[in-house]
């Protein structure tokens, strides 16, 4: 029996609460569950609660899972404009936009078929494909941003009862499982941007073609077309925008909780010391009593800037064929004593010396006498009288005569 | 203008591994305005003077780690993390919420459950009394700022703590994950 679009709309004007309890419930319900909602949603006295039950199977606004069973569900197209009226929508998932992507595809290749074939009934029922496809998909598109929006909304408004680290799940579930992945497909170099314009083409061709006497059809898919590019798009990045700030503050509270809790469970199985160490932000401490003074300061600096550091002495790294100076030195210091050996006695060693060895200056000269002076083999007197000057290749040297004997 | 304003009462207050917030205005104000100088200063005492990004000022030594941890530090970590625990519990936000609300002693979540109880005793905390004199020592550390009706407000440096607590998170999630990344390399059939 048909319903009469009055009635229909009578009775749900009648029974708000009754019917929001009904769609908000998850899953199906049982005949006795519904009598207990119309007994605390109706109001008995204007209608008796059986006959409400009455009218909600007779218009067929609850309708049994299948047939003789006593477990109902609201009739779809009631649930969808109950969710619509309260703003209260169910996120799209990817999956769905692919089967719609899918959809269009599968329109789109019958229109090219259909355009190469002249066969314009082919290409009218692909064209009214396509507008039902993009109609729902925009709906779907529209549905998934007014969940986020209602999310937004409860987080904002409720802000008791669940754990940050639900909230934070829930949000990462819209944002992970719905938006991030529909950003993908509806961008600007996704697969529905490129489905789209090649179902543009092919609309073009089409109505180019003149095979299709009726060219409304074609005309309304190409303007959806535009406005679900710049829609789809635009409302996505808008949950994203409105997810994006929650999703972060969620994110870090759900971490701070988490360390938090990670901490406290550490705390009986570690020595106090070391957990200390390894979770307590700690600041550090100065174990002096005062602060020294500017004039400490500055003297210490002072001892600092006056002594500069040696420079570590650099190897050489490069070799020649040369002999080292060092080393030409070393060999005539250590045979000087047998050249001396050979014209003992020496009255005047530093006469000798200079004499012999003109060509040395005035400090290999006294390393000279060093070495003399020194060697326990020699026998050395120091003469009394006045200091003489002994002229070497670069200075010259003043001392009293040193004469030496054989032994 | 060459001097530096404060010198001795910043390091007598740093020096005790305290921090120096907007509350201590008249020795914030010459930090922020000269804070190169003041940790040039401080640099060749061997104290790196840090300006953490939430603007308030504390002592980080070399020796920090290796000298031993005031005996206020452990139970005021225990306080703060069980403080974090339960407000993460209520679903409230964090930061937020600790930053901005007023909290009065009778009104903490650490003595009402067995656990949050069974912590504070193990940092030697187990009255209303032992920790009223918990949140003092923080006030005098710049932690928290207390008031003469007994509530009490948690300060900058409170973000000290959920920047170490979102540290040990991240570890642990490196770690499992790191652990997991493992797992999937052994070939189930060798065994």
């Amino acid at each position: 029996m048909p319903i009469q679009p009055k009635r229909f709309f009578d009775f749900c004007a009648s029974h708000v609460p009754l019917l929001h309890a009904i769609a908000t419930r998850p899953g199906d319900v049982s005949e006795a569950q519904v009598r207990q909602l119309i007994r605390t949603h109706s109001d008995t006295a204007t209608e008796q609660p059986e006959t409400t039950w009455e009218r909600l199977l007779e218009l067929q606004i609850l309708v049994p899972l299948e047939e003789g069973s006593s477990h109902y569900v609201l009739a779809q197209p009631l649930l969808q404009l109950m969710n619509y009226l309260h703003d209260d929508a169910v996120p799209t998932s990817p999956e769905i936009i692919q089967g719609y992507i899918a959809a269009l595809e599968s329109a789109r290749k019958r229109i090219v078929s259909g355009t190469q074939a002249f066969d314009a009934l082919s290409v009218g029922l692909a064209a009214t494909e396509v507008d039902h496809t993009l109609r729902r998909m925009q709906e779907d598109l529209d549905a998934t941003h007014r969940a986020v929006m209602a999310e937004v909304a409860r987080y904002k408004a409720d802000r008791s009862s669940v754990s940050v680290r639900e909230r934070y799940l829930r949000i990462v579930r819209l944002m992970d499982q719905y938006v991030k992945p529909l950003v993908d497909i509806v961008r600007v170099d996704g697969q529905l941007v490129e489905t789209l314009n090649e179902l543009d083409v092919a609309l073009h061709a089409a109505r180019e073609g003149g095979i299709f006497a009726e060219l409304a059809p074609l005309l309304r898919n190409e303007r959806q077309i535009r406005a679900l590019r710049r829609r789809a798009i635009h409302t996505l990045n808008e949950s994203r925008k409105e997810l994006q700030p929650l999703y972060e503050v969620l994110r870090r509270s759900s971490a701070i909780a988490h360390g938090a809790t990670l901490a406290l469970s550490r705390l009986r199985h570690m020595k106090l010391d070391d957990w200390v160490a390894h979770y307590v932000p700690q600041a550090g401490r100065a174990p002096i009593e005062s602060p020294p003074t500017d004039a400490v300061i500055k003297r210490t600096v002072h001892h600092v800037a006056a002594h500069p550091p040696q420079p570590q002495p650099a190897l050489r790294m490069d070799e020649n064929g040369d002999t080292p100076a060092d080393y030409v030195r070393l060999l005539w210091l250590n045979a000087l004593p047998e050249a001396l050996s050979a014209n003992l006695p020496v009255k005047d060693l530093t006469d000798w010396m200079v004499k012999s060895f003109p060509e040395k200056g005035t400090s290999d000269a006294l390393l000279a006498l060093n070495k003399i002076l020194f060697d326990p083999t020699l026998e050395i007197t120091f003469k009394h009288g006045a200091s003489k000057s002994y002229r070497t290749r670069d200075g010259a040297l003043e001392t009293t005569t040193i004469s030496i004997r054989k032994p | 203008m060459n001097e530096l304003l404060y010198v001795k009462d910043i390091f007598d207050k740093l020096r005790q591994g305290a921090y120096i917030t907007h509350e201590q205005g008249n020795l914030h104000a010459p930090l922020t305005e000269r804070f190169e100088a003041y940790a040039d200063y401080f640099k060749p005492l061997g104290l790196d003077l840090v300006r953490h990004p939430r603007d308030f000022f504390y002592f980080r030594t070399e020796t920090a780690e290796s000298t031993p941890a005031p005996a206020s530090l452990p139970p005021i970590a225990v306080f703060c993390f069980i403080l974090i625990e339960a407000t993460a519990n209520d679903g409230r936000p964090v930061e937020e919420y600790l930053l901005t609300e007023r909290f009065s002693v009778a009104g903490l979540p650490h003595l009402t459950s067995d656990r949050f109880k069974t912590h504070m005793k193990a940092v030697g905390i187990d009255d209303e009394a032992s920790m009223r004199k918990l949140i003092k020592s923080m006030a005098r550390m710049g932690w928290a700022e207390y008031f003469p009706d007994d509530t009490f407000r948690f300060l900058r440096p409170f973000h000290r703590v959920f920047d170490k607590c979102h540290e040990i998170s991240q570890v642990a999630e490196h770690e499992h994950r790191s652990a997991l990344k493992d797992g999937e390399d052994i070939n189930p059939e060798l065994n």
